[in-house]
């Protein structure tokens, strides 16, 4: 097991390497002058000039790699053109907050998904199994922002039960931040909880098709035991990778969640950056969630080779 | 090649195998990234044999023993590692990347799933015409069709089957599809790879059958690739026996199968079961009072 | 009438694909016309398509037109669905958002689709540096979050639809070049590929002629959950302010706008939302149904049945309950043929057929039969009537080729049929006790202590995630109640019992470190673990070399000494019903048509079918030059013939075979045997 591990934390190293070169070139290989982006429309030459050269950007391409890399290596992904904080710095202290979110959401998803897609598999065909598929199709339809709007007029807006917008730090008051939570990551993983079902029970109707479930059928052991002590961790292998590719998405969707909120994360840091076109900002940031997304990957291969000991280095 | 002495006497093979030897990749280092290591295994090695003009080869041997490699080798689906195959005297492991059309045309083969073999979304008549059109006199589309259709009939088709998907078809049909797609392009070798060991007996049979019938007909070689020594048997004029990608005996078949030299082919031998109880009541005794080499640890070795 | 191919335009292989093509999309279209919901949704895009091309059309008002004085109204009268901030009609600026999403999608996934497949066939079928550099590069983009992706080139290029719906066109086009490489790999394996490249096809050819047919479902498929992904995309864009600019309108803004102000009008910002929520379902289930259209059908199920009463079902019962009557009711379309076959044998005119000759019988089987649902024709019989005993300690072999229904009848005795498929008639006594009408619940505790089974594939018979010490000791813990430690002591006994070396070592490893013939040994060991009385193994050296083959059966030879069970074994390979059966009955068509020791069998075989096979079987000692062969080709299920089921492909057969069906008369289903008998003493061949 450690040895998965070390390899893929090995292969790692130059995937995040090229992730950085590949937005580095993502910026200065666009047939638009970023300096022109930043300094809006407005500019006079002498000002973009003096922009040019204070960003660096008058420098030959490969010293503006080497010096993006150089920095990056170092922790350093450049600096916002208008808070004049570091991009890292900037990030790091918004994500708990994504973090909180994005877990909140995936508990949700999985809470509901999980049980509602075996429930389903087990009695496929029946009503119950059709209206989960209804609902997962109508999940995965609704927008999360959408469906937060709702949940923000219904729940806050008239019942009062949850706050309409903001997040309270847990130091503060551990109730309010409870309450402040809800209703975003309901929101953010309705979405989820229907793919996660829709994965589980295919997955587990597959499984239960499968040769050595009858082998277990013929050796007498009790269907329960069949579902619960040998197919569901057979169906869980390919659960896991859509698990995986939902965390990348609940990042990217909370951004928007976010706004609906009010929450000061990590989206509402990049969406003012975008607006403002912040680039270097911009820039660092994509490269630090892909940072998260690569990691978040690694996780879901680590724990591919515990469900499943085929993909295990022999 | 002109160097090398021909081993049997009588004209020039049609096909000739020096010292093949093929491996293959088994994975690259777990992780991927950067682009891991090459794994590689032998699954041919040294292997040599020719076959002549109207001639039936049988290549024998269990999973693992590189016999479908071998024949992959030969229709250039895989590269060898080392060793020379001259067909018809042309050296055809140096042509380089692509395959000239003449071998192309020269050499086809008929696989063990007939289903698999068949695009499943081409008509049977359609798979048919496109092999037409791949030879070098290639007539035009009425010509094709008209071609496609004489070929279905001399394997034992009817017309109305080239309207119909390859599923639509008994195995034992798919396999006369195969067998016709192989014969468009007027080839002088077909390499059979377990042509028949996925039908039913009672159509196997039929299948063996219309092979040895076109190979008169038409003076076609052979190569039938098989584990079912059997089969072999009935079809071939010579047979080479492969073990973990090594020849170990090959010869006339009556000699092979009546006075084995190998021990290999011994067991091999031994293991058939025939369809007779009496007799097979006989052989199961002398092969369990005799002592038979560890076999599980040959299977171990090439699993 | 002339030919239509041949005087059609364009080349032979357009004309000949265009056969295929039409005929393949006709059978799609009638799937997909006979799937409501599709329809439903086919019709919903049509109107939303419309109001995308011709939204002036569709809208009564115009979306832009302000009117304060009705600022917020609710849905009625003249705005049927109310008016925003500013008045306007809240209908209208849905037809007209219709516009901007339809538009955005569909160019983002067409793009995708023209960059992305090319793409993926190329590296998918060129191999090689191609494809590990392109897939790095893939890999680096789906490091990036879609969205983030998007605000990137936001940032850098402006914000404005068009360029967002660039980046997010970019990320389609990456998974489409993905999903077409993987089926591409997966296609490349298939030896009609090997056949199309010994035939010496263009690599044009092999890409967009051969394979692209071949991966173009699960495309189409995804390509619709793309349009509705990109719809979402769109209105998430939009409701951040990055997506359209004024004068557009668009869903997602739309609800931005309603976010203020939904304090004061509620249903604001449900329309929007009900707009992109229900087009996007609407290309969901466009999916779902094109991939039901375009695959294969799978009424996958838990194989018990989702009501947990097993595979026997009401109407079962009530067949059963009219003992003598197999042909229940449930079998009204069946021609009248079908009832007075079932009429024609009674039971106890064909006593004798199977006896076990003095030994006492183990496994009673009479008269059984296993039925499938076949769409509207009702049920489609596998297992016909099939009667035997197993003696015991006897080994029964079950031989025929492939579909003629021994593998239904073995799983009917366990109780295994899979779900829709049922035993339609007939009993099963095991040691004296009926097995048909248990439960599945009951029959778990008669599987195990009472039957074992061993199966075809030994790998796919065991777990793959778990090591084979769970799967070993399910059994003994289970019906023995051993405890962990004991139940581990005896399965490392069992299986040096089988003959795996060190074979307390190998409890813990999983099935992929065992070959195909160790793997074996572990099922067996499995299905022993109780000391069933009967043994049911169904092909278990087909999948396995010759020299494991024999290995194999010699263990079950062994074990059959030591444990005094009896074994059914299920063959088309009349090599090892010679090996180790004592008694066979031969199958054909779902019925048995001839019961004989072994010996008698080989000797003197009856029915023409056996006689048949048995010549057409190769034998290693008889170098020969034509193999006999058996005319024609073995019939499914749904096509058997009238009469004996054999008669079309049999030398005896006279008119009276095609005319009623045949009884199994002293384990013989033949009208001439005895004329066949006495040609085939006098070594007369047809």
């Amino acid at each position: 097991m450690g040895k998965l591990l070390l390899t893929r934390l090995a292969s790692l190293v130059p995937l995040l390497f090229l992730v950085a070169v590949f937005v580095f070139f993502l910026i200065t290989l666009m047939p638009v002058d970023p300096v022109r982006q930043i300094a809006g429309e407005g500019a006079s030459p002498e000002q973009l000039e003096a922009l040019r050269t204070e960003l660096g950007y008058d420098r030959a391409l490969p010293v503006q790699l080497l010096s993006w890399l150089g920095n990056a290596v170092q922790g350093d992904l450049g600096t916002s053109l208008f808070t004049q904080r570091g991009v890292v710095e900037s990030v790091l202290e918004r994500l708990p907050v994504t973090a909180q979110l994005v877990g909140g959401a995936m508990l949700i998803a999985l809470l509901i998904g999980l049980p509602a897609g075996v429930y389903s598999a087990l009695r496929a065909g029946s009503l119950a199994d059709r209206a989960m598929t209804a609902l997962a199709s109508l999940g995965l339809a609704m927008p999360g922002f959408w469906l937060a709007l709702l949940l923000v007029l219904m729940f806050a807006v008239w019942l009062g039960w949850f706050p309409v917008i903001g997040y309270t730090p847990f130091g503060d008051d551990p109730v309010q931040w409870a309450r402040g939570l809800v209703l975003p990551c309901l929101a953010l993983g309705v979405s989820s909880a229907a793919v996660i079902a829709r994965q589980t029970r295919s997955a587990m109707r597959d499984v239960l098709q499968s040769n050595y479930v009858q082998a277990l059928r013929a050796t007498g052991t009790p269907r329960r035991r069949i579902v619960y002590g040998y197919a569901l961790r057979n169906a869980m292998v390919p659960v896991l990778t859509v698990i995986g590719w939902e965390l990348t998405v609940l990042l990217a969707v909370s951004f928007v969640i976010e706004r609906v909120f009010g929450i000061a994360g990590t989206g509402t840091l990049l969406i003012d950056a975008v607006v403002r076109n912040d680039i270097p900002m911009v820039q660092g940031g994509v490269v630090l969630i892909a940072c998260i997304v690569v990691v978040i990957n690694l996780s879901v291969d680590v724990g591919y080779g515990l469900l499943n000991p085929k993909v295990r280095p022999q | 090649m002109n160097g090398v002495a021909l081993a049997n006497q009588g004209p020039a093979p049609l096909l000739r195998v020096d010292r093949l030897h093929v491996d293959y990749e088994v994975g690259r280092a777990i992780g991927g990234w950067p682009p891991g290591r090459r794994r590689t295994r032998v699954a041919v090695r040294d292997v040599s044999f020719e076959i002549a003009s109207g001639e039936t080869f049988g290549l024998v041997g269990e999973s693992g023993s590189g016999k479908s490699t071998t024949g992959r080798a030969i229709l250039r689906l895989v590269t060898p590692a080392a060793g020379a195959i001259a067909f018809d005297g042309r050296e055809i492991t140096t042509l380089g990347k692509n395959t000239p059309m003449w071998y192309r045309r020269a050499v086809q083969v008929v696989f063990q799933d007939p289903l698999a073999s068949l695009n499943p979304r081409h008509l049977v008549g359609n798979i048919v015409e496109q092999a037409v059109g791949q030879r070098s006199d290639a007539p035009g589309r009425a010509g094709r069709r008209r071609r496609a259709r004489e070929l279905l009939d001399q394997v034992g088709l009817a017309g109305r089957h080239a309207e119909r998907f390859p599923y639509e078809l008994s195995g034992g049909q798919q396999q006369r599809v195969a067998i016709a797609r192989a014969l468009a392009v007027d080839p002088r070798l077909i390499i059979c790879d377990e042509a028949v060991s996925a039908l039913d007996v009672s159509t196997q049979g039929q299948i063996v059958n219309l092979l040895g019938d076109l190979q008169r007909e038409l003076g076609l070689s052979l190569l039938f690739i098989s584990h079912d020594l059997a089969v072999v048997r009935h079809l071939s004029h010579r047979v080479g026996v492969l073990r973990l990608g090594e020849l170990v005996e090959s010869g006339p078949a009556d000699q092979v199968y009546n006075e084995p030299r190998h021990p290999y082919t011994r067991s091999l031998l031994d293991s058939v079961l025939v369809p007779d109880p009496v007799a097979q009541r006989e052989r199961r005794l002398a092969r369990r009072t005799r002592a038979v080499p560890r076999l599980d640890d040959l299977e171990e070795e090439h699993d | 009438m002339t030919d239509p191919v041949a005087v059609a335009p364009g080349g032979a292989p357009a004309a000949a694909a265009d056969r295929a093509g039409s005929r393949q999309w006709r059978m799609v279209l009638g799937r997909l016309a006979r799937q409501p919901v599709t329809l439903c949704c086919l019709l919903y895009l049509a109107v939303v398509g419309l109001a995308a091309v011709a939204p002036g059309w569709l809208a009564p008002h115009d979306p832009w037109e302000v009117d304060l004085p009705n600022r917020l109204a609710g849905p009625g009268g003249e705005h049927w669905l109310g008016t925003d901030e500013l008045g306007r009609d809240q209908f209208s600026r849905l037809v007209f958002g219709a516009q901007v999403a339809i538009r955005a999608s569909f160019q983002s996934v067409t793009l995708a689709l023209l960059v992305g497949i090319p793409v993926g066939l190329f590296i998918g079928y060129l191999g090689g540096w191609w494809d590990r550099v392109t897939m790095r590069l893939i890999d680096i983009v789906a490091a990036i979050p879609t969205l983030l992706f998007a605000f990137a080139i936001i940032a850098l290029l402006g914000r404005g639809l068009t360029n967002a719906m660039l980046a997010i066109s970019m990320v389609f086009a990456i998974n489409f070049a993905r999903i077409t490489r993987g089926g591409v790999l997966v296609e490349r394996e298939q030896p009609y590929v090997d056949a199309g490249r010994v035939l010496g096809l263009s690599r044009r050819r092999m890409m967009f002629g051969q394979i692209l047919p071949n991966v173009a479902a699960p495309l189409v498929v995804q390509a619709s959950i793309f349009l509705g992904i990109a719809l979402l995309f769109e209105a998430m864009l939009s409701f951040l302010g990055l997506g359209v600019q004024t004068g557009q309108v668009s869903w997602g803004q739309m609800l931005d706008d309603a976010r203020v102000f939904s304090a004061e009008q509620p249903l604001l910002p449900v329309f929007p939302g009900v707009a992109i929520t229900l087009t996007v379902l609407m290309f969901n289930l466009l999916g779902d149904g094109l991939r039901d259209a375009l695959g294969r059908q799978g009424s996958a199920g838990p194989p018990w049945g989702r009501d947990g009463r097993g595979s026997r079902t009401r109407w079962w019962r009530r067949g059963a309950g009219r003992s003598g009557e197999p042909a229940g009711p449930s079998e009204p379309d069946d021609d009248g043929d079908q009832a007075g076959r079932a009429q024609a044998e009674p039971a106890d005119q064909r006593v004798g057929a199977w006896t076990t000759g003095g030994v006492r019988s183990l496994l009673e089987v009479r008269d059984l039969r296993v039925a499938f649902p076949a769409g509207s024709q009702g049920l489609m019989t596998v297992v016909d009537g099939v009667s035997f005993d197993i003696g015991d300690g006897e080994i029964f072999g079950l031989v025929g080729e492939s579909g003629c229904g021994k593998t239904q009848t073995s799983l009917a005795i366990a109780g295994l049929v899979p779900v829709p498929g049922q035993i339609s008639g007939g009993t099963v006594r095991l040691a004296g006790r009926e097995l048909t009408g248990l439960s599945d619940r009951e029959m778990e505790t008669v599987r195990g202590p009472d039957v074992g089974m061993i199966f075809q594939d030994p790998l796919a018979a065991l777990s793959p995630v778990h090591p084979v010490r769970r799967q070993l000791t399910e059994p003994l813990r289970r019906h023995l109640g051993l405890s962990r430690a004991a139940a581990a002591d005896r399965a490392a006994e069992l299986l040096d019992l089988v003959g795996v070396p060190d074979a307390r070592r190998r409890l813990d490893d999983y099935p992929f470190q065992f070959s195909g013939g160790m793997a074996q040994r572990v099922v067996i060991a499995t299905a022993l673990a109780c000391e069933p009385k009967l043994l049911i193994a169904d092909e278990p050296t087909t999948a396995l070399d010759v020299t494991i083959q024999s290995q194999v059966l010699d263990v079950l030879l062994d074990l059959r000494d030591r444990f005094e069970m009896s074994i059914m074994m299920i063959t088309h390979d009349l090599g090892v019903v010679a090996d180790v059966c004592d008694r066979v009955a031969v199958m054909y068509a779902g019925q048995i048509v001839e019961t004989a020791p072994v010996e008698q069998l080989f000797t003197t075989p009856r029915h023409p079918y056996t006689a048949d096979l048995l010549r057409a079987t190769p034998h290693p000692d008889q170098p020969g030059d034509r193999l006999p062969s058996i005319p024609g080709t073995v019939p499914s299920p749904d096509s058997w013939p009238a009469g004996c089921r054999f008669q079309p492909r049999c030398s005896y057969a006279v008119e009276a075979c095609g005319e009623q069906a045949v009884p199994l008369v002293d384990g013989i289903r033949c009208l001439r045997h005895q004329d066949v008998a006495d040609m085939l003493s006098a070594g007369v061949y047809r």
